[in-house]
């Protein structure tokens, strides 16, 4: 195994640097302003779908509801900004905020309820904040939003926000990729696989899930925060409805449990309906034909296409799975 | 070991096992056999705290255990090997048996242990990098086991670990569980299967509709006509009499 581990290295080593050097000649190299605008979209969409990946594909629970932690970091940050508070804080609490959300939301909901029914439990929670961001009008600005928050004075031409949403999306992904190697990433995947077997070893289940949802939280606020002072403007509109099917379609697409999918699938599921756009009113038809070709022929998604061209395939079940095995897992483990 | 005083118990709704009393003495095979439904499972997930019990009291190793939570449970060094062995099928072999060790802080004896394991089933041995979900019938009830004694058992409790599994695999894992034994862990096995657990126990518990319906060591169930029509099966006769 070690062999093979080192077999591997070079192959991946490259395509490490083939990944930063597009990353970093990006922006630059954008046809257009516009092609950037998508771009840096995909890599604020990357981290609410990092923590649907942490939530649903590492520890298996059912969200159809993460916009709204989504909107709850994009409306703390908003709202600090808008009353001069310094961007760091504003950051911050865009961090935690969502934390607490979520884990309040967790200690409610996940003692009792399990599987298909976190469907409606969350959905629920989705048209609650809804409410709550349409009605506290004070606060939220009502149906028409929040407009004039600043973005960081470092960060205020395109370009430059491009460098600052790919650190923040490298820093979650690294962090995630520790953590899930880490114990808590085993209980959490053990309670994915079986929650009655994970009990059975003495993982507290509920606690896990509670602090996976928290953690998912916290990754959905810190993209939130990048989209407030990316747009300038945040109504409830943009935490839609169609917006959670839209990550729950980046996650599926980029494939389901694995942190690679993750930026892949949100990236896709935003250049995509641009290239289509030129199709004009088949754009929706192709897309939902792109979407439905994905799920038939790749269910592992674009991630597990990218494991695959690493030949990292051990006879996966899923493309995720395959980075868990290998001496780093272990070491993580008993380290 | 383990003594299980007068223990009733189930789900909210309903009562499935009534005024238990069973006696696993330190170091001893002990079985318990019934036909499905009978509560079994119900009793064993009661006894390790994933249920709580409604009256009674369940003593491990001279401390009362009754409804403590699992991982207090394990600590003690009581483990459940749950039924359909539930192995994590998205885990690799190795994260698999390490999973076992969760509660355990000593690095090093994990790590020992995980030799231990792999030479104790050298076909998990091979195959440590492979996902579990790709593992044979057999080899995820070995697995299975494994992964139950990396928490260091004193004592295994199986729920009917032979379940699924074909004829030469069972007495393969039964081989197992004695050595196990042998080695001083002390087993507690639950199985519907009565022909493998009567010849593997040194001592029976005959569960039905909730109750313990007769004890006694196999010999004596063996020679109550009665009890095996009713609870071994006809085939078993010819076979233990040898």
């Amino acid at each position: 195994m070690m062999q093979s581990a080192a077999r591997k290295q070079p192959r991946q080593r490259l395509l490490v640097a083939a990944m930063a050097a597009i990353a970093i000649i990006l922006p630059f190299a954008a046809p257009n302003a516009y092609w950037l605008h998508v771009v840096i979209l995909g890599l604020i969409h990357t981290l609410p779908v990092l923590g649907l990946t942490l939530f649903m594909g590492y520890a298996g629970q059912l969200s159809v509801g993460h916009e709204a932690l989504y909107a709850i970091g994009a409306y703390t940050s908003g709202i600090l900004l808008r009353r001069g508070f310094p961007f760091i804080v504003a950051f911050a609490g865009s961090a935690i905020l969502p934390y607490f959300a979520a884990k309040a939301l967790g200690l409610a909901v996940l003692r009792y309820v399990k599987g298909i029914y976190l469907a409606p439990a969350t959905l629920g929670v989705s048209w609650f904040l809804n409410a709550l961001l349409t009605n506290l009008v004070k606060l939220t600005g009502g149906p028409s939003g929040l407009t004039g928050i600043p973005r960081p004075a470092w960060f205020r031409h395109e370009t430059q926000y491009y460098f600052l949403c790919l650190a923040v999306v490298l820093a979650v992904y690294w962090a995630m990729s520790r953590l899930i190697d880490s114990r808590a990433g085993i209980a959490f995947r053990s309670i994915a696989g079986n929650d009655i077997a994970a009990e059975c070893l003495g993982i507290d289940v509920y606690r896990y899930k509670v602090f996976a949802l928290a953690l998912s939280g916290l990754c959905c606020g810190l993209g939130g925060a990048l989209y407030a002072s990316y747009a300038n403007y945040i109504c409830p509109a943009d935490f839609s409805r169609e917006m959670a099917v839209r990550l729950l379609c980046m996650c599926i697409v980029g494939g389901l449990g694995n942190m690679n999918g993750a930026w892949m699938g949100a990236l896709i599921l935003n250049i995509v309906p641009e290239l289509l756009r030129a199709s004009n009113r088949l754009q929706l038809v192709l897309y939902g034909a792109l979407l439905i070709s994905v799920l038939m022929y790749w269910p592992k998604g674009l991630g597990g296409l990218l494991d695959l061209l690493l030949q990292r395939g051990r006879g996966a079940t899923t493309g995720a799975a395959d980075k868990y095995g290998g001496p780093a897992a272990e070491e993580a483990r008993t380290a | 070991m383990l003594v299980i005083e007068a223990l009733t118990g189930g789900y909210e709704s309903s009562e499935v096992f009534r005024n238990v009393n069973l006696e696993v003495p330190d170091g001893a095979f002990v079985s318990l056999i019934g036909p499905n439904g009978a509560g079994k499972t119900t009793l064993l997930k009661t006894i390790v705290g994933l249920l709580r019990s409604r009256r009674g009291r369940v003593v491990f190793d001279g401390a009362d255990i009754t409804n403590l939570p699992p991982e207090q449970v394990i600590v003690r060094g009581l483990t459940l090997v749950p039924e359909g062995r539930k192995i994590f099928y998205d885990l690799t072999v190795r994260e698999n048996i390490l999973v076992g060790a969760y509660l355990r802080k000593d690095t090093a004896g994990i790590k020992q242990d995980l030799e231990r394991m792999t030479s104790l089933f050298p076909v998990l041995g091979q195959r440590l990098a492979q996902l579990g979900g790709t593992l044979s019938g057999g080899e995820q009830g070995m697995l299975a086991l494994a992964r139950a004694l990396m928490s260091r058992p004193k004592m295994l409790m199986l729920d009917e670990p032979s379940l699924g599994l074909g004829p030469i695999i069972v007495d393969q894992v039964m081989n197992t569980l004695k050595e196990i034994n042998q080695r001083g862990t002390t087993i507690f096995l639950v199985e519907q299967n009565a022909e493998i657990a009567l010849q593997a126990s040194d001592r029976v518990y005959v569960l039905d509709a909730g109750e313990v319906a007769a004890s006694g060591t196999p010999d004596e169930l063996l020679g109550n006509a009665a009890l095996r029509s009713a609870y071994l099966g006809t085939g078993l006769s010819n076979g233990s009499n040898n």
